[in-house]
């Protein structure tokens, strides 16, 4: 495939619409049936990292760094650890254990021999990681809640925003599972596109600082609308210009959605 | 229509790119009946069975599965069959019992149903005792089993099994075997791509053997072997030296066909075997049943395939 049939290819992707039903759900089901079973070593993961997080760099750091922006650094930065724990859980799901569903153990060749479609497994695949990644999420806030970091009733308006950021992240690695050839091909992208983001997208300081340049890139990166959001509602701050960055989110959600769907279908059915 | 056709297939292609790995097969598959569909690797055996699970988009051609068009009712066609693919696809993050109870919940089979069926099939298979098992822990055969209990979970009315005994041990296989004639018995229509002769003579009622997309011929096995063969095969070792002269004293007798230098004389109904011992030149001689694989090489030839 040369260069620009394979972008015609993925434009033509993202804008045709796949059909799915119920049996999304049912293997939205599969999954959750497999957290369940293993429910305790699920929750000890999703909460451990992200307090280790705020204890190192909202206390450790925080405590050098004062404020930020006329904000205390603990509760700048817990808006973006609610948006990082979203990225990471959606990222792994959707690549890590996608790719053993749908290369090493078969599962999704498995499941389409019944009467759930291809376009059900891999909308079901996105929506589980989606819910997955929000469940840590929801641990997060938890954590926050109890830190006194939430001290705004608008905070909680961030949950129903961040359920979008779960979803468009792991629609957007689907897409990179539905290429990926080995479990090697996603160094790739997590080196050169998600750490960068975790890091860049005005995560753990203001954007403000960066040259021109790089605050463009840094809007070109789903995590950064994410931050600006979340950041708005817990301190308070809320405008109704944000609403572009919420668009953005679903937008780019849609399209990744439709591109992981049309791929993953390309490299099964044939 | 006397017998009912649960499976037929008008000119029926599968291309990959230009090259036609199924090319323009026909064939009818009766209510009841197991179907047989053999060859070497390669030949397209799978190719057909995929298009036939609606997995694999048909490229030109008809193909019915229980009256309905693959190509328009794929949702309806797999809610009724069940499928045993070559590789098991089991599912190695649940127990055997948990991998049929997920299997049924995508046919949308009511819990308390499923859970039902499930035992009953674990039963049947002879694996009840695994239930709580993961499936890690099975035994290649077992796992065969477990794959057809799963692909007989949603009561279908017909069963696609992808060569269903390929690495197992003999018990294992005739333990299947045992397992896939009581579901014949019990008037579930089956196909099967195998290229195991003797599974094909042991639970096919008619088969195909399949190359390079193409049937070489179709019929029940204890036809094939009588009219390609003959019923019995005079099977001996010629040296190179003798082969000229031997050829010479047989070719108006017998039909005959040389394997490097083994050769295979196909005695007809009405002629003795023992006669044409004494043509042989050697004490290394066999008479023996003609079998399907006798047929299977003289169709499909004897090179090697990879």
């Amino acid at each position: 495939m040369n260069r620009l049939s394979f972008f015609k290819t993925m434009w033509v992707d993202m804008i045709t619409f796949p059909v799915f039903k119920l049996g999304a759900y049912k293997v939205w089901y599969r999954n959750f049936f497999y957290f369940k079973k293993y429910l305790m070593a699920s929750i000890f993961w999703t909460f451990t990292e992200p307090f280790l997080y705020i204890v190192a760099f909202g206390y450790g750091l925080g405590f050098f760094v004062g404020e930020i922006e006329g904000v205390p650094y603990l509760l700048f930065f817990a808006p973006a650890i609610l948006c990082t724990t979203a990225l990471q859980g959606a990222v792994f799901e959707a690549t890590y254990s996608s790719f053993t569903k749908l290369r090493v153990q078969k599962t999704f060749e498995t499941i389409m021999m019944t009467p759930v479609s291809i376009e059900e497994v891999v909308a079901g695949e996105i929506f589980w990681a989606a819910s997955k990644s929000f469940f840590g999420v929801i641990g997060v806030m938890v954590v926050l809640m109890v830190l006194g970091l939430v001290q705004t009733p608008l905070a909680f308006f961030s949950l129903p925003f961040l359920v979008i950021l779960c979803w468009t992240m792991s629609a957007i690695s689907m897409v990179v599972t539905s290429f990926a050839r080995d479990y090697d091909s996603f160094t790739y992208y997590f080196s050169l596109i998600i750490t960068p983001m975790s890091l860049l997208s005005g995560t753990f300081f203001p954007l403000s600082h960066f040259p021109p340049w790089a605050q463009a890139v840094a809007h070109g990166l789903p995590l950064t609308h994410a931050v600006i959001v979340t950041r708005a509602l817990f301190l308070n701050k809320w405008e109704y210009t944000y609403w572009i960055h919420v668009v953005v989110l679903i937008a780019l959600g849609v399209l990744f959605t439709n591109w992981a769907i049309n791929q993953t279908k390309r490299r099964l059915i044939y | 229509m006397t017998e009912q056709i649960v499976a037929e297939g008008k000119g029926l292609v599968k291309k990959y790119g230009d090259k036609a790995v199924v090319n323009a097969i026909n064939f009818q598959i009766k209510k009841g009946e197991c179907y047989g569909l053999l060859g070497p690797n390669g030949a397209g055996k799978t190719s057909t069975m995929k298009m036939m699970y609606c997995l694999s988009p048909v490229t030109a051609g008809n193909l019915h599965v229980l009256g309905l068009d693959v190509t328009k009712s794929a949702y309806q066609i797999k809610k009724r069959i069940g499928v045993v693919p070559q590789e098991d696809g089991l599912d190695p993050d649940f127990t055997v019992l948990e991998n049929l109870l997920i299997y049924a919940s995508y046919f949308n089979l009511p819990k308390a149903e499923a859970e039902k069926r499930a035992k009953e099939l674990l039963r049947f298979m002879k694996i009840d005792e695994k239930s709580s098992s993961s499936v890690e822990q099975l035994s290649g055969g077992m796992k065969r089993r477990l794959a057809i209990a799963r692909g007989m979970i949603n009561n279908p009315e017909m069963l696609f099994l992808d060569e269903p005994t390929t690495g197992l041990d003999p018990q294992a296989r005739h333990l299947i075997w045992d397992n896939l004639r009581e579901l014949k018995k019990r008037g579930l229509s089956m196909v099967l791509t195998t290229h195991y002769m003797e599974e094909a003579e042991q639970i096919c009622d008619r088969l195909a053997i399949m190359d390079h997309g193409k049937f070489l011929c179709e019929g029940r096995p204890t036809d094939l072997i009588v009219q390609y063969i003959g019923h019995e095969v005079v099977d001996f070792i010629c040296q190179d030296a003798d082969k000229k002269y031997v050829i010479e004293k047989i070719k108006d007798k017998y039909d005959y066909q040389v394997i490097r230098n083994r050769f295979h004389l196909f005695i007809k109904k009405g002629q003795d075997g023992r006669q044409a011992l004494t043509v042989v030149p050697s004490d290394d001689v066999t008479v023996r049943k003609a079998t399907l694989e006798d047929v299977f090489l003289k169709v499909a030839g004897h090179e090697l395939r990879d």
